[in-house]
C-alpha cells in the first residue's frame, strides 16, 4: 500500500525548492554550483564577446554543458531522498522529491531560452540542446555503471561509424527532428530507472549493475575527496559477482613465510592469488581494456588495412604502455594506501587477530614483517611499471630531461604511498588540509610530468619547454622533501608503538 | 609490604589482570581506574551497559589499545607485548567480528590453524558441519551469526587457556546461544579454560558465569559469585522521612516522587545490612540477578 497515497501531508513550498539542497552532501553542492555557475557566466561572456552570427550556439553549449552536470550529480540525489522516504514510509517526502525535480526543471530549461531567444538566439535549438544535456546528464547516474562505459566510447564509435551513418550537422533542419527523438528516449530511459530504483529493495550500491547515482550516497569521489576510504572491503566483496571474486592462493603460508601469511590479512591486491585469482581480480580493469581494442578497431575501420592494422597496433600499445605504467602506477599507490588505511581503521577486524597470533615474534620483528609486506609487492610492482614506462619514452625517442620527469611522475607516487603508509602503521594523522594540499601539488605534478615530455617528441616542441621542465624538476624536489617529513613523521610514530598492530 | 608483594604476584600469576586502567575517547571517560584479575577457570561474566567500556577494557586487557595509565598482564606478561607463548594460549572473538572477509569459512580456519601449535582441526572441521556453516563460502556473504559462530569455532580451535569473548552471543539466535554457552562451560569445566566474556544478556550470566563484573560508566561496581549476588545485594526503601537516615555508600541512589528513597546496598564485612534497613518503615528486597543490574544501571 503506497502510503503517500493514503495520507495526506501538506508539503510546504520551501521543502520542495531546499529539497535538493538537504538531500546532497555539502562539498557536491558547492562543487556543483560552481561549475554550472561558471557555465553560466562562461556562455553570457561568449555571447558578449563573440563576433560570429551564430554566437548563441556557443553560448547554449557552454550553459548546457554545466546544467548536464547539475543534472547528473546534483538533482538527481532527490532520488536518494526519494528512495529513502519510501523504505522509511515517511509521508510526503517521496511526493516532495517528485514536485522538486520538476520545479527546478522548469526554470533550468525556461531561463535560457527566454533569456537567448530575447537576444536573437532560436529558442527551438536551445530548448532541444539544453533539455537534451538535462536528460543525458540524469541518465549517465541512473543507469547501470557499465552503460556509463559504453557512453566514453561513443565518441570513437561516431568516428568510427561514420563512413556507415553520419548525424545531420547542426544547421540541417533534421537536426532537430533527430534531437526530438534522442529527447524522447532519454526522457522515457530516466523515467523508467527512476521508477525502477525507487521501487527495488536491494542494496546493490557498488556493482557493475548499479547506477552511478547509488554511489552517492556514500560520499563518492564527487562528493568527497577522500570518499573511497569510506568503502568497506567485506561490502565490496558482497557486491561483486562470484566470477570476479579473487580467489586466495594459501600455498606456503605460516610460520615459515610470514610475510606472505600477513599480505593474506591485508587482503585486498596485497592478497597472494591463485592464476584464475589474478585474472577475476584484474576483471574490472581488464573489461575496458578489451573494450578499448575493437572500439580502436572501428575508429580505423574506413581506413586502407595495412594502416588501420599499424595504427591500431600503434594506439593500442601506447595506450596500454601509457594506461597501465603512469596511471596504473598511481592508481596501485592508491590502492595500498587505501587497503593499508582501512584495515588500520577497523578494531573487530584483521587487527585483533594479527595482534594476537602467535609466531610472528616480538615487536621489532612484527614490524619488519609488516614493512615487507606492506612494501614489498607495491614497491615490486611499481618498478616493473616504471621499466615500462622508461622502456616507451626511449622508443618515443624523449629528451633526458623529459624522461627524468615522466621517471620521477611513477617514483613520486611510489614515495606517497610509502609516506602514507607510514603514518597510517605509525598512527600518526596529518591535518587534513595539508594532506589535501600534498595531494593536489602531487596530482598536478604528476599530470604535468606525464603530458609535458610528450610535447618534446612533436616535430615542433612547445618553446616554453626548456622553462617548464627545469620548474618542473625543481618541483617535484620540494614535493619529494615534504613526502620525506610526512614519511619520517609516520616513521617515529611507527617505533613509539608498542607493536604495530593498534588501530588508529 | 608483604600484602603489597603478594597482591603482585596474584596479578602476575592471573591468567588476565588490570590496575588502574584509565582511557578516555574525545574527552569522555571509557574507563576510570579499573582494577579486575581473573583467577584461572573461573568464567567472569563481564556485565554493563550499552557504552559501558566493556569493549575498550577488554581491547586493553589484551593489549590492543593503548590505555592512558595503567597496566595489563595476559599470564604475567604485559599486555601490550606478548610473547608468541602467551598468544598461543589465548583467543579472542572481538563483538561482530569482520576478519579476513575475503577468505572462505575453510580458508580463514586453515590459514589461522597454521599459527597455532594446539590447533584442533578436526574440531573446526566438525564443528562447521554441526553450525550447518558452508565451507566454501566467503566470509563476508556469511550472515553476521554465521560470521561469528566461524570465529568462535577459529577460538576453540586454538584450545586457549584464556578465552576472552566481547558479546559472544550479540548476533546468534537462541539455539546457536545455548550451543555456545554449552561448549564454553564444557571448556571451563572439563579443560579449566578461564573466560572472561562480556553481555548485556543477563540469562546467559546466570547460565554459564562463575562470576560477575558490573562494569558503570567506566567503573567496576561490584565483583562476586554469581550465587552470591542475591545474598550480598539487595534493595533498601526507605520512606520519605526516613530518607535522611539513608547510607552514605550504596551502589546506587534513586528518590521516587513521594520523597521515598531506594538505595542498592551491600552486606558489610559482618553479613549485616546497613543501619537504615532496621528503622521502621524501611524494606529490604532481595532482587535477582537481572534486577539488580536494571537498579544500578538505570
Amino acid at each position: 500500500m503506497d502510503m503517500n497515497a493514503s495520507t495526506k501531508v501538506r508539503i510546504p513550498l520551501a521543502g520542495v525548492l531546499l529539497a535538493p539542497w538537504h538531500s546532497s552532501r555539502r562539498s557536491l553542492r558547492w562543487l556543483t554550483l560552481v561549475i554550472t555557475l561558471l557555465c553560466g557566466l562562461g556562455a553570457i561572456a561568449f555571447g558578449v564577446f563573440s563576433q560570429k552570427a551564430h554566437w548563441w550556439v556557443g553560448s547554449t553549449v557552454i550553459y548546457a554543458f554545466g546544467i548536464g552536470y547539475l543534472w547528473a550529480f546534483w538533482m538527481p540525489t532527490l532520488l536518494l531522498l526519494a528512495i529513502d522516504a519510501r523504505r522509511l514510509r515517511l509521508p510526503g517526502m517521496q511526493r516532495a522529491a517528485a514536485y522538486s525535480l520538476w520545479l527546478h526543471a522548469a526554470p533550468s530549461l525556461l531561463v535560457p531560452v527566454l533569456a537567448l531567444g530575447a537576444c536573437g538566439a532560436d529558442m527551438r535549438y536551445v530548448a532541444e540542446l539544453v533539455a537534451l544535456a538535462m536528460a543525458g546528464g540524469a541518465a549517465v547516474v541512473l543507469l547501470p555503471r557499465w552503460c556509463a562505459m559504453v557512453i566514453g566510447f561513443t565518441p570513437a564509435l561516431s568516428i568510427g561509424l561514420r563512413h556507415l551513418a553520419q548525424l545531420p550537422p547542426w544547421s540541417d533542419p533534421r537536426w532537430l527532428a533527430w534531437g526530438g527523438l534522442a529527447l524522447f528516449a532519454l526522457l522515457a530511459v530516466d523515467a523508467w530507472r527512476w521508477r525502477q530504483l525507487l521501487h527495488s529493495d536491494s542494496d546493490n550500491e557498488l556493482g557493475f549493475g548499479s547506477a552511478m547515482l547509488m554511489q552517492l550516497r556514500r560520499q563518492s569521489t564527487l562528493g568527497h575527496w577522500n570518499g573511497l576510504q569510506q568503502l568497506d572491503g567485506g561490502q565490496m566483496i558482497r557486491q561483486r559477482p562470484e566470477w570476479m571474486q579473487p580467489r586466495a592462493d594459501l600455498r606456503r603460508i605460516g610460520l615459515q613465510s610470514p610475510v606472505r601469511a600477513l599480505r593474506v590479512a591485508l587482503g585486498g591486491w596485497y592478497m597472494p592469488k591463485t592464476l584464475s585469482g589474478h585474472l577475476r581480480a584484474a576483471a574490472p580493469a581488464l573489461l575496458p581494456i578489451l573494450l578499448y581494442i575493437p572500439a580502436m578497431a572501428i575508429m580505423h575501420a574506413g581506413e586502407s588495412r595495412s594502416r588501420a592494422a599499424q595504427s591500431i597496433l600503434l594506439s593500442t600499445g601506447i595506450g596500454v604502455v601509457g594506461g597501465l605504467g603512469v596511471f596504473g602506477g598511481l592508481m596501485l599507490a592508491a590502492m595500498a594506501m587505501l587497503v593499508v588505511h582501512q584495515r588500520w581503521k577497523r578494531t573487530n577486524a584483521e587487527l585483533p587477530l594479527l595482534a594476537l597470533l602467535p609466531g610472528l615474534g616480538d615487536a621489532r620483528a612484527r614490524r619488519h614483517v609488516l614493512l615487507r609486506a606492506a612494501f614489498g609487492t607495491p614497491v615490486k610492482v611499481q618498478l616493473l611499471l616504471l621499466a615500462c614506462v622508461l622502456a616507451a619514452a626511449l622508443v618515443m625517442h624523449l629528451s633526458g630531461l623529459a624522461v627524468l620527469l615522466v621517471a620521477l611522475a611513477q617514483l613520486a607516487a611510489v614515495g606517497a604511498m610509502a609516506a602514507q603508509v607510514l603514518c597510517t602503521l605509525g598512527g600518526y594523522k596529518p591535518h587534513v588540509g595539508v594532506l589535501a594540499s600534498i595531494y593536489v601539488v602531487l596530482a598536478v605534478l604528476f599530470c604535468l610530468s606525464t603530458f609535458v615530455p610528450l610535447l618534446s617528441a612533436d616535430e615542433h616542441p612547445w618553446s616554453g619547454l626548456a622553462l617548464l621542465e627545469p620548474a618542473l624538476l625543481a618541483s617535484w624536489i620540494v614535493l619529494a622533501a615534504v613526502l620525506l617529513w610526512l614519511g619520517r613523521r609516520g616513521w617515529r610514530g611507527l617505533l613509539a608503538r608498542p607493536h604495530p598492530f593498534l588501530a588508529n | 609490604m608483604n600484602a603489597v608483594l603478594q597482591d603482585t604476584e596474584h596479578t602476575a600469576a592471573a591468567p588476565l589482570a588490570v590496575r588502574g586502567l584509565v582511557h578516555c575517547y574525545e574527552g569522555s571517560n571509557v574507563l576510570a581506574g579499573v582494577d579486575l584479575a581473573l583467577e584461572p577457570g573461573s568464567v567472569l561474566g563481564l556485565i554493563g551497559r550499552n557504552g559501558a567500556g566493556k569493549s575498550t577494557l577488554i581491547r586493553a586487557m589484551l593489549g590492543l589499545l593503548e590505555p592512558l595509565a595503567g597496566e595489563a598482564f595476559v599470564f604475567g606478561e604485559p599486555a601490550l607485548k606478548l610473547s608468541d607463548d602467551a598468544k598461543a594460549r589465548l583467543a579472542y572473538v572481538p563483538q561482530q567480528p569482520e576478519a579476513l572477509a575475503w577468505l572462505t569459512a575453510q580458508q580463514m580456519l586453515d590459514y589461522v590453524g597454521r599459527f597455532y601449535p594446539r590447533w584442533d582441526a578436526t574440531f573446526a572441521r566438525k564443528t562447521l558441519e554441526r553450525w550447518k556453516i558452508q565451507p566454501n563460502k566467503l566470509l563476508a556473504k556469511l550472515s553476521p551469526g554465521e560470521r561469528q559462530r566461524v570465529d568462535l569455532i577459529r577460538a576453540l580451535a586454538s584450545q586457549p587457556e584464556l578465552l576472552v569473548l566481547d558479546e559472544p552471543a550479540a548476533a546468534l539466535d537462541p539455539v546457536a546461544r545455548r550451543e555456545l554457552l554449552r561448549e564454553v562451560a564444557l571448556r571451563a569445566g572439563e579443560s579449566g579454560t578461564t573466560v572472561l566474556f562480556s553481555t548485556h544478556i543477563v540469562s546467559d550470566l546466570e547460565r554459564v558465569a562463575s562470576e560477575i563484573a558490573f562494569l558503570h560508566e567506566g567503573r567496576l561496581l561490584l565483583r562476586c559469585g554469581v550465587d552470591e549476588t542475591k545474598e550480598r545485594y539487595a534493595r533498601l526503601w526507605l520512606p520519605a522521612k526516613m530518607s535522611a537516615a539513608a547510607p552514605a555508600q550504596a551502589l546506587s541512589r534513586r528518590r521516587h516522587d513521594d520523597g521515598s528513597l531506594s538505595l542498592m546496598v551491600e552486606r558489610d564485612a559482618c553479613g549485616q545490612w546497613p543501619e537504615a534497613a532496621k528503622l521502621p518503615g524501611a524494606r529490604v528486597d532481595a532482587l535477582g540477578l537481572e534486577d539488580l543490574f536494571v537498579e544500578i544501571a538505570e
